[in-house]
């Protein structure tokens, strides 16, 4: 597998850019680096986010500061239990000047869209979603329309407990590399974050840092990213152990394992190294794999959460010794 | 990373090639019995049920332990069907089981190798060792796969005939063995190989890596030959072997006006001492001068004292009618035969039999045995002595000539070379004494006769203030004429007169018997213990065992009539000037220059002989050399495994990152650090931390070597950041591994390192081509 080498510079590059968006977003999301994070190596492993928590912990908050931080064109769809499919892709309407159907691109028309409370959508408008997060195009009426690069679906949900929510189908699940939680500040993080956000709004402030172009650059310098055949079988290993868990009824899908090491590709090039370590890919498992996951329906009675159950599955798979492939 | 199962068909073949390569080596205890059939047939079936058993349990992933388990039950049933009849060793069967154990340790204590089968049936001793061979062996080759050490056990089972028996070995028992052996070396080696050569195939290979696993097998070839050497040096020494000397000790004085006969020389001055007469044996017999009844021969003479030596009594040498014809005779020497009936008195307890020398005839009840060398009957029953006892014998006297006997040719070969063996370090005094003595007399027998003489003429009989032993430095202050020299008892006389003989190549022991009855009534004798006496025998071709009687007339009045002619002519046999006439049984090895031997026969035989400071080595430095080997064996497996940890951990330290790493695993198995199989380097290395002492510099010390296995092995192809010296790097880690275990987990890791006996790592499983295209797209 010839792959043209990274060198230092382009991870230099990185990890400068990096940081710098880094540190537009904590201006926001004080306390959560590793929120932060996570949200930074979906960005560079071209995938899609899904923040998962309970209101008003900064899900669109965070989603906002992200697309601010980039000078590229961002979108916003307020998911509601009444939006249709052709807001989200767009419709084509009668043009009377031109006597001829004309395409209304929709909110998907945009380098970063931000999908706000996408579980209040119905099942239908979620699923127009599905197209244009995997194969990165929209067809309406037989038209194709490709997306423009880079292209990243931001989506916050409620727990599905909440009320008025729909649980996103098991497909489009599937779409998002990874899912957050950003969690409830603490006590010195929220007493910071009183001080600045009642005297003015810091998401009002913030200047992009990047732009679309740069972001180009950065994925291509994380595609290169080596991953080794032991690292390989093991992200491979993982994905199998999950499918054959008794506590799980859905497994990992192959989808997922390749989002599991793209995903893990990214985190190596944030940490400076050109090559993936079987560390990268098990401390990114949890966030790249749990959402994907359904456990049983003994190991929901036996209260075990589907984050302890992949927990003992990664401590169960051997990491690969073997050398240089 | 748990090992795969091996297949069916694999493990079948290991364990057959074990359990064959056993059995072969199995085929050198065939002298043990004169019926291999009995115990070889049984083994066949137990080495079929162990490799079976074995091959299909590994294949079926039933531990190491289960495996075992299971050999050694269907095993035990083979076994104890071929012993007991019976399959389950319970009630009657348990008992049969039993008796046959018994009746097999009691025949292999009681018979030298080949145990007739007749007598003693020792299969089920065979049966049960060879089953134990073939669990060790199969355990070792195929079930911990640690092939070299299965060495261990078969060679032990080759060289155990050489130790007890000393039989000479079957080459080709050897050569089917060690082939065997080493298709299963080869058979490890060339799985560890394949896996070796997979991990770095197509790759800029480290040369260190086939380097190490070669040297590994050197190694542990090295402490196998080591460790299986010193085996079959003190397997011998520590089995018991038949060995009369036992009879030294005797079972205490008995108290009362018993004798009791065990030892004969201690015995007999006890009872010439005794304050009252006691009649021991009375005798009817034809012979008008019953003199001379023989109860023991003492052949072996260490610096110490003259014993009986070691004695060999098969079962059919019993005194049930005719004994064997007279060593050495003769068929024309005329002779006179003599009935003897015996009777024993109560108060004499003897563990040896008096008769008359020579005898062709004896009848007595119980198991006594004779020795056809010294012709001299032994209990061979712990219960069994003379008290009460009545037999019957038929005695010989031969009407030797003086003539004849000084006419005589060479002995050589006719009679033991033990009966002219003394110590090395034989003072040279008792040697010029004899020269001195026998310088004028020409032949063999006139030296004997001179010798005799001398002591008869120079010494003063007396039982009193006599010094006690017969031992070297007793003889040599009996024969000195300082104050209280050449005073003694028939003992002393026997001795060096026997003594003197050997120094002289003359073959002698010391008898000891009766002397003189007294004729109680006519054609009846009494011995009674005031009758004790010890002579020398010498042996003079055609003649055979020759008594001679150097004790003064005070106590001897006679001497042998045919010492008193006088014998006329040259001698027949070359002597040396100023020194000893040839050997008989073995000449001694004479200074350079002396004149070749008129008889090649003699001279050929010059390597066994030991009588003099120039002689073979004597048996003590044999003995101190062989304590010492083993010793030094010992030592050498005691340090063995120390050695090889050293060196081993010095090679990988001294390679990459990759052997660094393992050097770090296997230290720390071996303190007892635990290393979790199948975690990433750095998951690994945040177990171990704790283990380090608090030492920034170990800790630091493990980072850079993580990072740099997590180069080695995760980079990309082709990075250089591999090369480099990460020796210090592993000596810090395991300095502060070191530092931060107890003292006696220290010592126990330096000494008996866990890692020396671990099976072998299967690394790995091939990737199926499916799920690596699958993974190629996240590129």
């Amino acid at each position: 597998m010839a792959a043209p080498s990274t060198d230092g510079a382009d991870l230099e590059t990185l990890a400068r850019v990096a940081d710098r968006v880094r540190a537009n977003i904590e201006r926001v999301i004080e306390g959560k680096p590793e929120v932060v994070s996570a949200t930074l190596v979906v960005l560079l492993a071209e995938g899609h986010l899904l923040i998962e928590d309970v209101p008003g912990v900064g899900k669109t908050m965070l989603s906002k500061a992200l697309a601010r931080s980039i000078d590229c064109s961002v979108r916003r769809i307020q998911f509601t239990p009444d939006l249709l499919p052709s807001d989200v892709t767009g419709v084509s309407v009668f043009n009377q000047d031109t006597r001829s159907f004309e395409f209304r691109p929709g909110g998907v028309f945009a380098n970063i869209v931000v999908g706000d409370e996408i579980n209040r959508a119905s099942p239908k408008t979620q699923s127009a979603l599905l197209e244009c997060m995997e194969e990165r195009q929209v067809t309406v009426d037989n038209a194709t329309y490709q997306l423009d690069s880079p292209f990243m679906v931001i989506a916050t949900q409620n727990p599905i407990e909440m009320e008025g929510t729909y649980a996103l189908p098991e497909a489009q699940r599937d779409r998002f590399m990874a899912r957050v939680s950003i969690g409830y500040p603490v006590e010195a993080a929220e007493l910071a974050m009183l001080q600045s956000h009642t005297s003015h709004t810091p998401l009002d402030e913030l200047e992009p840092v990047t732009d679309a172009a740069e972001l180009r650059k950065l994925t291509s310098i994380v595609g290169d990213v080596y991953v080794s055949e032991p690292v390989q079988r093991y992200a491979v290993a993982i994905s199998a152990a999950t499918r054959r868990s008794p506590e799980l009824s859905l497994g990992a899908s192959p989808r997922a394992t390749l989002h599991l090491v793209r995903a893990a590709k990214a985190y190596a090039a944030l940490s400076g190294r050109d090559y993936v370590l079987p560390d990268d890919v098990s401390g990114l498992a949890e966030r790249v794999l749990a959402h994907r996951l359904l456990p049983s329906v003994e190991a929901s009675m036996g209260g075990r959460t589907t984050e302890e159950v992949l927990g003992r599955i990664l401590a169960g798979v051997a990491v690969p010794e073997g050398q240089r492939s | 990373m748990s090992r795969p199962a091996p297949s069916a068909g694999a493990a079948l073949t290991t364990a057959g090639f074990a359990a064959a390569t056993t059995w072969v080596a199995l085929l050198s205890w065939r002298g043990f019995t004169d019926r291999p059939a009995t115990f070889l047939v049984p083994l066949v079936v137990l080495a079929v049920v162990v490799a079976g058993v074995g091959g299909l349990g590994r294949a079926a992933r039933i531990g190491t332990g289960g495996v075992l388990l299971l050999q050694t039950l269907l095993g035990g049933m083979v076994a104890s069907y071929a012993v007991s009849g019976s399959p389950v060793p319970v009630g009657g069967a348990w008992t049969d089981l039993r008796a046959a154990v018994d009746l097999a340790v009691e025949g292999a204590q009681a018979f030298a190798p080949p145990v007739p089968a007749s007598e003693a049936d020792v299969a089920p001793l065979l049966i049960g060792g060879g089953l134990l061979c073939l669990l060790l062996v199969d355990l070792l080759a195929a079930g911990l796969r640690r092939t070299p050490l299965a060495g261990i056990p078969l060679l032990t089972i080759y060289s155990l005939p050489v130790g007890l028996v000393g039989t000479e070995l079957t080459w080709w028992v050897f050569a089917l063995s060690a082939l065997g052996f080493l298709v299963l070396l080869f058979r490890q080696e060339a799985a560890a190989v394949g896996r070796w050569g997979r991990a770095l195939d197509g790759e800029d290979r480290t040369a260190s890596a086939p380097a190490l696993q070669s040297a590994g097998v050197r190694l542990g070839a090295a402490t196998v030959g080591l460790t299986a050497t010193a085996l079959a040096v003190l397997v011998p020494l520590a089995v018991p072997t038949l060995d009369v000397q036992l009879l030294d000790i005797g079972r205490g004085t008995g108290g009362g006006d018993g004798i009791e006969i065990e030892n004969p020389m201690v015995d007999l001055r006890r009872d010439l001492n005794r304050g009252t007469d006691v009649p021991l044996l009375r005798m009817r017999t034809d012979d008008p001068d019953p003199s001379y009844l023989r109860i023991s021969v003492l052949s072996r003479f260490t610096a110490n004292e003259w014993s009986s030596g070691d004695r060999e009594i098969p079962t059919e040498n019993r005194p049930e009618g005719r004994v064997p014809d007279l060593t050495g005779v003769d068929p024309d020497v005329p002779r006179t035969t003599f009935d003897y009936d015996v009777e024993v008195l109560e108060d004499f307890r003897s563990t040896w039999l008096p008769t008359m020398a020579p005898v062709v005839n004896v009848r007595a009840d119980g198991d006594w045995r004779y020795d056809v060398e010294t012709m001299d009957f032994l209990a061979a029953d712990d219960d069994l002595d003379t008290s009460g006892l009545r037999y019957s014998m038929t005695g010989v006297q031969l009407d030797l000539s003086a003539q004849e006997l000084a006419d005589a040719g060479t002995s050589a070969g006719q009679v033991s070379a033990d009966f002219t063996e003394l110590p090395s370090d034989m003072p040279s005094i008792i040697r010029q004494l004899a020269n001195d003595v026998t310088a004028s007399a020409p032949t063999r027998f006139e030296k004997a006769v001179a010798l005799q003489d001398w002591f008869r003429e120079n010494f003063t009989y007396s039982l009193d203030q006599v010094p006690p032993g017969n031992g070297t430095d007793d003889l040599v202050a009996f024969l000195s004429t300082d104050e209280g020299g050449r005073v003694g008892y028939c003992e002393q006389f026997a001795a060096a007169m026997a003594v003197m003989a050997r120094q002289l190549g003359i073959p002698a022991r010391v008898a000891v018997g009766f002397l003189v009855p007294d004729e109680v009534e006519p054609g009846v004798f009494e011995y009674s213990a005031y009758d004790l006496h010890a002579w020398p025998e010498l042996f003079i071709a055609g003649s055979g065992w020759v008594r001679f009687e150097p004790t003064p007339a005070d106590r001897a009045s006679g001497v042998p009539t045919y010492t008193q002619q006088s014998v006329d002519g040259p001698a027949e046999e070359p002597i040396t000037p100023g020194g000893r006439p040839q050997d008989d049984t073995a000449a001694p090895g004479g200074p350079a220059g002396e004149e070749p031997s008129a008889e090649p026969t003699e001279a050929a035989e010059v390597e066994t002989g030991s009588d003099t400071e120039t002689g073979g080595v004597p048996s003590w430095v044999g003995t101190v050399l062989a304590w010492t080997a083993a010793f030094l064996l010992l030592v050498g497996i005691a340090v063995s495994p120390r050695a090889w940890r050293t060196r081993r951990r010095r090679q990988r330290l001294a390679g990459g990152p990759e052997h660094v790493w393992a050097e770090l695993r296997d230290s720390a198995l071996d303190l007892g650090v635990p290393w979790p199989e199948g975690r990433s380097p750095r998951e690994t290395a945040g177990g171990l931390q704790p283990h380090l002492a608090g030492s920034q510099e170990s800790v630091a010390a493990l980072e850079s070597l993580v990072v740099a296995l997590e180069r080695s092995r995760y980079s990309r192809a082709g990075d250089t950041a591999t090369a480099g010296d990460w020796e210090p790097l592993g000596a810090a880690v395991l300095a502060g591994l070191q530092a931060s275990a107890a003292d006696g987990v220290r010592r126990r890791a330096r000494w008996a390192p866990r890692t020396l006996l671990r099976p072998t790592r299967v690394s790995g499983h091939a990737t199926p081509a499916v799920e690596r295209e699958l993974v190629d797209h996240a590129r």
